[in-house]
């Protein structure tokens, strides 16, 4: 049973591990690290926003700092859960719709 | 005439002195719950009527009486007793009366009438050297809630500072208000914001014991928006109090910033919520290790640029942040959400209260002395911190 689940962990950080970005037009998600993703705009990379994952149930949960939103992940789906805010206090920002992007596939994966 | 006079008032006073030391003597019993402080141990402890306990008064200072405390057997506790006089005044079965009649004697001695009543301050009005309730925590000490009245004197809404002390008072010595606060989950462990914390170990580790840090605290009044906001309405009026340091209670006012969610277009109020950049009110507990705000946020060079100004006012280099956990339904998504207390450049913020990089120490205060106590306070929307307290 604990071979069963470790094979399943295995095969669920694997498919992530070979896939360091995705497109998510008019987006970039950027895998910065195993728990860390960074969504950023494509026409302005100043516009970005840094997010925290955890793993539950084969899916990453991710949640932003200084309240950017959140989403869930996993290596073909974005499904957002919040409003999801780019930039910063103060400066340009681009917030992306909840209600509009409830889930979005994520069309392919470059390293 | 007149030597007889003289004699009726010296008779009265010998009778008055004569009452006064029957008095001394009395013992006394509860009508109500009191607080005292036990100056040899340096603890308080809370007494109801239902203990049978008796008491002698002692001695007095300015606002304070000295007890001498008597089990329901007879024998005397060991300690050096004393509680204030608001405290005894109501509290104290003849109590009242012995202050009146020590009111009386000090009235005829010199030469005058004696009063017909008590002084007492009119309804809503505070009575100097006495401490109040709020102001009776347990593990504080005479000085302390000496300075403690203090802040009743300042700038701070009394609304926020019954609120704080409240918060405070619950959980002076245990972790009660613990029915809201991690409902909606905390960081992982792992966040650079935690320092491998849980919140199994905050509760029960860190807050075992109750709110360890009772020297500083942060109240923010988001009913006070700062003009110095550039007139968008998004900093409100911070205190930070310390009342550990120097011989009076140390009131620094400043600002800290607003949830453009909050203060901007205003659509979403100060709700608990993801991505909607809200200022939430309520009380917090902060983390006890403060972090460097860098670490969680992709505008790496205006925070690094920030590092280097808390450097430079003699800090360590870094933006300095603390975590802070929400106690209550009104901000308990804040761990999760990443509303830390943390130095900023902007103007506003997406819901941290965040503030000037100079104020630095406020944090780092905080956090060394930590778990400390912030709380977001406004006239309106706050909710009863009993709901959270078991």
């Amino acid at each position: 049973m604990y071979r069963i689940i470790f094979v399943c962990f295995l095969f669920s950080f694997n498919s992530w591990a070979d896939c360091f970005s995705y497109k998510m037009k008019p987006y970039k998600v950027i895998r910065k690290s195993a728990s860390q993703v960074i969504i950023a705009s494509a026409k302005d990379s100043e516009l970005s926003s840094l997010f925290f994952c955890s793993m539950k149930e084969k899916v990453f949960v991710c949640h932003g700092d200084d309240d950017s939103g959140s989403f869930k992940l996993d290596d073909k789906r974005i499904k957002f859960t919040s409003d999801v805010i780019l930039g910063v206090p103060d400066g340009p920002s681009e917030v992306i719709q909840f209600k509009e992007a409830k889930s979005i596939e994520l069309k392919a994966c470059t390293k | 005439m007149l030597k007889v006079g003289v004699a009726m008032r010296i008779l009265f006073v010998l009778f008055i002195f004569y009452t006064l030391n029957l008095y001394a003597e009395q013992r006394y019993e509860l009508n109500r719950g009191i607080s005292l402080l036990n100056q040899s141990s340096g603890q308080t402890i809370d007494i109801q009527p239902e203990q049978n306990l008796q008491f002698e008064i002692a001695g007095e200072g300015s606002w304070f009486y000295r007890l001498r405390v008597f089990n329901s057997d007879g024998t005397e506790r060991a300690g050096d007793f004393i509680s204030a006089k608001s405290n005894i005044d109501n509290g104290f079965v003849y109590a009242s009366l012995l202050d009146q009649y020590a009111q009386a004697a000090e009235a005829i001695s010199q030469g005058g009438d004696p009063p017909s009543s008590p002084d007492c301050p009119p309804n809503g009005e505070r009575d100097n050297g006495t401490i109040s309730e709020n102001c009776q925590i347990p593990g504080t000490d005479a000085e302390w809630q000496a300075k403690c009245e203090q802040l009743y004197s300042s700038n701070i809404p009394e609304d926020a500072l019954n609120y704080a002390l409240k918060v405070m008072k619950l959980n002076a010595t245990s972790f009660r208000t613990n029915k809201c606060f991690d409902s909606q989950g905390l960081k992982q462990s792992n966040h650079p914001s935690m320092m491998g914390m849980t919140g199994d170990q905050l509760e029960n580790g860190l807050l075992a014991n109750g709110l360890p840090n009772k020297c500083q605290m942060v109240i923010n009044d988001t009913d006070d928006r700062s003009p110095s906001s550039g007139g968008d309405n998004c900093r409100g009026r911070m205190y930070y109090i310390d009342l550990c340091q120097g011989s009076d209670a140390v009131v620094v006012e400043d600002y800290f910033n607003l949830g453009t969610g909050t203060c901007r277009s205003g659509r979403n109020g100060f709700r608990n919520g993801d991505g909607l950049h809200t200022t939430v009110k309520g009380a917090f507990f902060t983390h006890n290790e403060a972090f460097d705000f860098t670490n969680t946020t992709t505008q790496t060079s205006q925070y690094n640029a920030v590092a280097r100004q808390v450097q430079n006012a003699g800090g360590p280099r870094r933006a300095s942040a603390v975590h802070l956990f929400g106690l209550q339904n009104t901000n308990n998504l804040a761990s999760i959400t990443g509303k830390y207390m943390h130095v900023s450049p902007h103007r506003s913020s997406w819901g941290c209260p965040s503030i000037k990089p100079e104020n630095y120490y406020m944090i780092e205060s905080l956090a060394n002395s930590g778990p400390s106590l912030v709380l977001n306070w406004g006239r309106e929307g706050m909710e009863d911190i009993e709901t959270c307290t078991e």
